[in-house]
């Protein structure tokens, strides 16, 4: 199974401006400290191994978008972000190359920042596409036509050319797709959400939990959480929030905290855990610190088998 | 103002009851502790009457598995607090390993409760774990830490 991240931020596309750039370029040349490339391949080795992810790269700013491939043919895609368009555009390219046009979507929820990419997606347009969505919501299809009207967008929903089927997806069931095995289950958020959890024919399990608060009042009910999480290869999780500002300024916004993620997927035995749905306000040094912070965490409170704490950015490939 | 009643605690504790028939004895000499649990020890509860605030002391760790005990005893804190007309409510990590975000979560639903009852509530003595888990958790911004309890007084 390979997972590949096209969105991690949460709530709002974001881009990292002029200024931004010129303190990463200051910090690269300062931590160069003279050294002398012959060409651009020994500077981006040197970019690649040296510098922080922080200064050398960046956690990139479109909104969920991650593909689970499974190996069996049709893409699998969780929500359709802003980073929806990159990974349209490399579909097509694969398609070129023989890959079927099969996708199937499953959308944690119909919030705009999980949908806002669909309109900007190439192989909608692709009259030989099967695109299945499914969803715990009975309105997506109602969600992505309201999307493209003419208020909002040039193109309507009636004019792309793919073969669209909507399949409602209850908590609980089970559905093959793919070469996966997918269940869903509820989730706490404004207007709900849905996590999914799809096991390959090898059994490896990644888990897509976005969006989804973990409130203090809900807390006797995460053993629900715990068993959706248990023994997972990997759990893409929502940690938009410190959980100081989860349990008080940012309470009921529906997102969760890194330390809370770090504990579910202690308890559930999970393998790896992905921050996932970054802060739109945080900077790539932000992101890095969560994610410093969370990996101690995750040390100071482990009392069985780590947990490997990654942080999810724009173009993450992993291999379970 | 909602007034506490023990009584109506869904989950009898016979560790809560003892302390409270003893609370209402009025025979707790100042600082000294009542005793601790049967359920492994978790806690201990004390108070001190001469300054005007109650002390929850935890030791060990609470996690998953103790965090409802944990939660209880707050909720106990608060309603001596409440009984013994204290507006200061201490609790005393010297002795607690860790608390995963079930703990402290259960902070913030002990200071939802500490608040509306009037009643300040100051995390004193962290080990150096547990002041990491607050910096880590930015707790450290919604609670007031201290180094000892006597600062906490």
């Amino acid at each position: 199974m390979i997972i590949r991240f096209w969105g991690t931020r949460g709530s709002l596309p974001v881009a990292a401006n002029a200024s931004a750039i010129r303190r990463k370029v200051a910090k690269a040349l300062v931590a160069a400290n003279g050294r002398r490339f012959a060409n651009d391949d020994e500077a981006l080795a040197y970019v690649e191994q040296d510098l922080d992810f922080a200064i050398g790269a960046t956690y990139g700013g479109a909104t969920a978008c991650v593909e689970i491939d499974g190996g069996d043919g049709a893409f699998v895609i969780c929500d359709m972000g802003s980073g929806l368009r990159e990974f349209g555009l490399d579909a097509l390219r694969r398609c070129a190359a023989g890959h079927p046009r099969t996708y199937h979507f499953f959308l944690s929820h119909l919030h705009w920042d999980h949908i806002m990419g669909f309109p900007f997606f190439a192989p909608a347009f692709d009259p030989e596409a099967r695109i299945v969505i499914h969803a715990g919501h009975t309105e997506a299809e109602q969600a992505l036509r309201r999307q493209q009207e003419e208020i909002s967008f040039p193109v309507p929903f009636d004019w792309l050319k793919a073969r669209f089927e909507f399949v409602p997806i209850e908590p609980g069931m089970e559905i093959d797709v793919a070469g996966l095995r997918v269940r869903a289950m509820s989730q706490h958020h404004s207007h709900g959400s849905f996590g999914y959890r799809f096991t390959d024919k090898a059994g490896r399990t990644a888990i897509f939990s976005t969006d989804s608060e973990h409130k203090i009042d809900l807390m006797q009910g995460e053993s629900g959480f715990i068993d959706f999480f248990r023994d997972a290869d990997l759990v893409i999780c929502d940690t938009m929030y410190s959980l100081a500002d989860s349990v008080s300024m940012k309470e009921d916004w529906g997102h969760s905290s890194n330390i809370v993620a770090i504990d579910l997927c202690h308890e559930a035995a999970a393998k790896r855990l992905a921050l996932f749905h970054h802060e739109p306000t945080y900077d790539d040094e932000a992101i890095a610190r969560m994610h410093q912070e969370s990996i101690r965490y995750e040390a100071l409170t482990r009392e069985q088998s780590p947990l490997d704490v990654l942080c999810a950015y724009d173009g993450l490939e992993l291999q379970l | 103002m909602k007034r506490f009643d023990f009584r109506d605690s869904p989950k009898p504790n016979p560790f809560r009851i003892y302390c409270l028939d003893v609370l209402r004895k009025g025979v707790i000499p100042s600082g000294v502790s009542i005793g601790s649990l049967a359920d492994g020890g978790m806690m201990d509860c004390s108070f001190d009457t001469t300054r005007g605030a109650v002390v929850v002391t935890a030791h060990g760790k609470v996690d998953e598995a103790s965090w409802e005990a944990f939660d209880s005893h707050l909720e106990d804190g608060i309603g001596r607090a409440v009984e013994a007309g204290s507006k200061m409510l201490v609790i005393d990590l010297a002795q607690l390993d860790y608390m995963s975000s079930r703990g402290l979560r259960a902070l913030t639903v002990a200071k939802r409760r500490a608040d509306a009852a009037g009643i300040g509530i100051t995390l004193a003595a962290p080990n150096d774990v547990m002041r990491e888990i607050l910096a880590i958790s930015r707790y450290d911004k919604l609670f007031s830490v201290k180094d000892t309890i006597e600062e906490s007084l």
